[in-house]
């Protein structure tokens, strides 16, 4: 008979708050930057054509700023209760972190002033920082003893992010030295990686243990999550040399695979939901569901773009898939795992409810304001109008600052002790226990 | 779900009788779920249907193949608290009381 050993890391998977709070509250800042540069240059939005200037410079803080550094910080959180894998060190998140919010700013700075050479400088720790994220993934991912499907779905995901470091360090370097034969091409090939391959397979993946968690519903049925795991990756590489090889009936292709197999992923997961606990679902479940809605519209739109011509074109598509879609699912989550989080570190006597750390009113600000941004954007998108881009953005960056102001306060109800940053060598920690109160009669 | 139910399910056992309190002393008949090779949040959502129950004891015993860190705002939600998880070979034990921490 063994002696228990009570959890003091290994198998306790709860990180220090300082670690994924620093990329959750860098994400929001980056967030209300992209508003803003939208308001202050709507006219970058309609008439974004994939070069150099404040539309790429706003799209990439969306994409790097918000949607990456809030991937960074779920994924060092979830991934390792995922993988039953303790991340083996700390210091390299936080060097990941120190590269992405140097990188990142200098990068968005560079392409909305027109200067390469500044892209190119905010490009290297930035693509520096996201190999050094995939490999942290893949080394966490490689030594789980159980891999499951949404584990499958982020070793996938790291592939694909490779892929998109690399081909966004090249088209970053072609605006300075021109080594590529066609850039508009490379392009194309890393949004669609990014988007749908590395930002739809997390999603994907941990969609299944997230929303059934928000919901208190059993696991979904695996099935169509299978297929999905097979069926997304074969639909890249369909869509990958379709854009290659200029076949528009091979893209539309990709997109209705991606699209079925999207929808029976999405299909899995709401039969779970119907088995519920919890009768009254949330925001944060509405929102991940009007994201899901619009990554379906753009898929949709994809397809419908080799029959006729979709008003606005790529880069409607991409905004409802980015913004609409992708950003709409991540502060679904963002907002449940931020006050989740932080409740999970007081003594349990005096652990405060996660609804009680902040006001809702704040999230229903963001979810109007984000809502009426994407929609407004879109619109001015397709009528060419950057009025309607501002006051979309405008909406967005009111949106934006409500979401902010909700994670600082709630970061800020942070028991000090648990807010100060771990010293090296750093181990991950228990939960803080709640002592069992006396037991009662009879038991 | 349905075999979650405490004393009635399969999924449930009295912990003296399966063996499973072998490594740490239990009340006798403390309500045990095994829960080891459940992905989350499956091992959650039976721990909540198991306290949730009519006829849900006021102490539960689990073992899981991980820190169930999803559950405790959950517990704390309804009242229940629990001794810090204990590793015991290569399981996770929980302790469960209906009560809040005083």
């Amino acid at each position: 008979m063994s002696a228990p050993t009570f959890l003091a890391g290994a198998r306790s998977r709860l990180l220090p708050p300082s670690l994924p709070f620093r990329f959750f509250l860098a994400a929001t800042g980056f967030h209300v930057a992209a508003w803003g540069l939208l308001a202050v240059f709507p006219e970058a939005l309609p008439g974004f054509s994939g070069g150099l200037g404040p539309g790429l410079a706003a799209l990439h803080l969306f994409t790097l700023g918000v949607l990456t550094m809030t991937a960074m910080g779920a994924a060092i959180q979830l991934l390792p209760i995922a993988t039953m894998t303790p991340l083996s060190a700390y210091w390299p998140v936080k060097a990941i972190f120190v590269a992405m919010v140097g990188g990142v700013p200098l990068l968005a700075w560079g392409m909305a002033s027109g200067r390469a050479a500044l892209t190119v400088a905010g490009a290297v720790p930035t693509v520096a920082a996201v190999v050094g994220f995939a490999g942290l993934l893949a080394l966490n991912l490689a030594r789980t003893p159980k891999p499951s499907l949404p584990t499958r779905f982020a070793t996938a995901a790291v592939v694909a992010l490779i892929a998109t470091a690399v081909l966004g360090g090249l088209v970053a370097v072609d605006f300075e030295i021109g080594v590529l034969d066609d850039h508009g091409r490379v392009a194309a090939l890393h949004f669609v990686v990014a988007v749908f391959g590395f930002f739809g397979l997390l999603v994907m993946g941990f969609s299944l243990i997230l929303l059934p968690m928000f919901a208190l519903a059993p696991a979904p049925a695996p099935g169509p999550g299978r297929i999905a795991l097979a069926a997304v990756p074969a639909a890249l590489a369909a869509a990958i040399a379709g854009i290659w090889f200029d076949l528009a009936a091979v893209r539309a292709l990709a997109a209705v695979v991606g699209l079925a197999a999207f929808a029976g992923h999405v299909w899995a997961i709401e039969a779970a939901l119907k088995r519920r606990m919890r009768r009254r679902l949330d925001l944060a479940v509405a929102t991940i569901r009007w994201g899901e809605g619009a990554l379906a519209v753009a898929l949709v739109l994809v397809g419908l773009s080799v029959i006729v011509p979709v008003p606005g074109g790529a880069t409607l598509i991409g905004w409802i898939a980015i913004v609409g879609g992708l950003g709409t699912i991540l502060f679904g989550v963002l907002q449940r795992i931020v006050p989740f989080l932080t409740t999970m570190h007081f003594a349990g006597a005096r652990a405060p409810l996660p609804s009680e750390l902040a006001p809702v009113e704040l999230l229903r600000a963001h979810a109007t304001g984000h809502g009426a941004a994407v929609v407004g954007a879109a619109l001015g998108i397709v009528a060419a109008s950057p009025l309607a881009v501002r006051i979309a953005a405008v909406a967005g960056l009111a949106g934006a600052i409500a979401f902010l102001v909700f994670a600082v306060r709630v970061v800020m109800r942070l028991p000090r002790a648990a807010a100060a940053a771990p010293s090296a060598p750093d181990s991950p920690r228990s939960p803080k226990p709640s002592p069992l109160p006396p037991s009662p009669k009879g038991s | 779900m349905g075999d979650t139910e405490v004393g009635t399910g399969s999924g449930v056992a009295a912990a003296n009788a399966t063996g499973a309190a072998d490594d740490v002393a239990l009340p006798p008949g403390a309500p045990y779920l095994d829960l080891r090779d459940l992905f989350p949040p499956e091992p959650l959502v039976r721990i909540l249907a198991a306290i949730g129950a009519v006829d849900a004891p006021d102490l539960l015993v689990a073992d899981l193949d991980r820190d169930p860190i999803a559950l405790y705002p959950e517990l704390i939600e309804r009242g229940w608290s629990w001794r810090p998880a204990e590793i015991l070979g290569d399981r996770v034990r929980l302790v469960l009381r209906r009560g809040a921490a005083s």
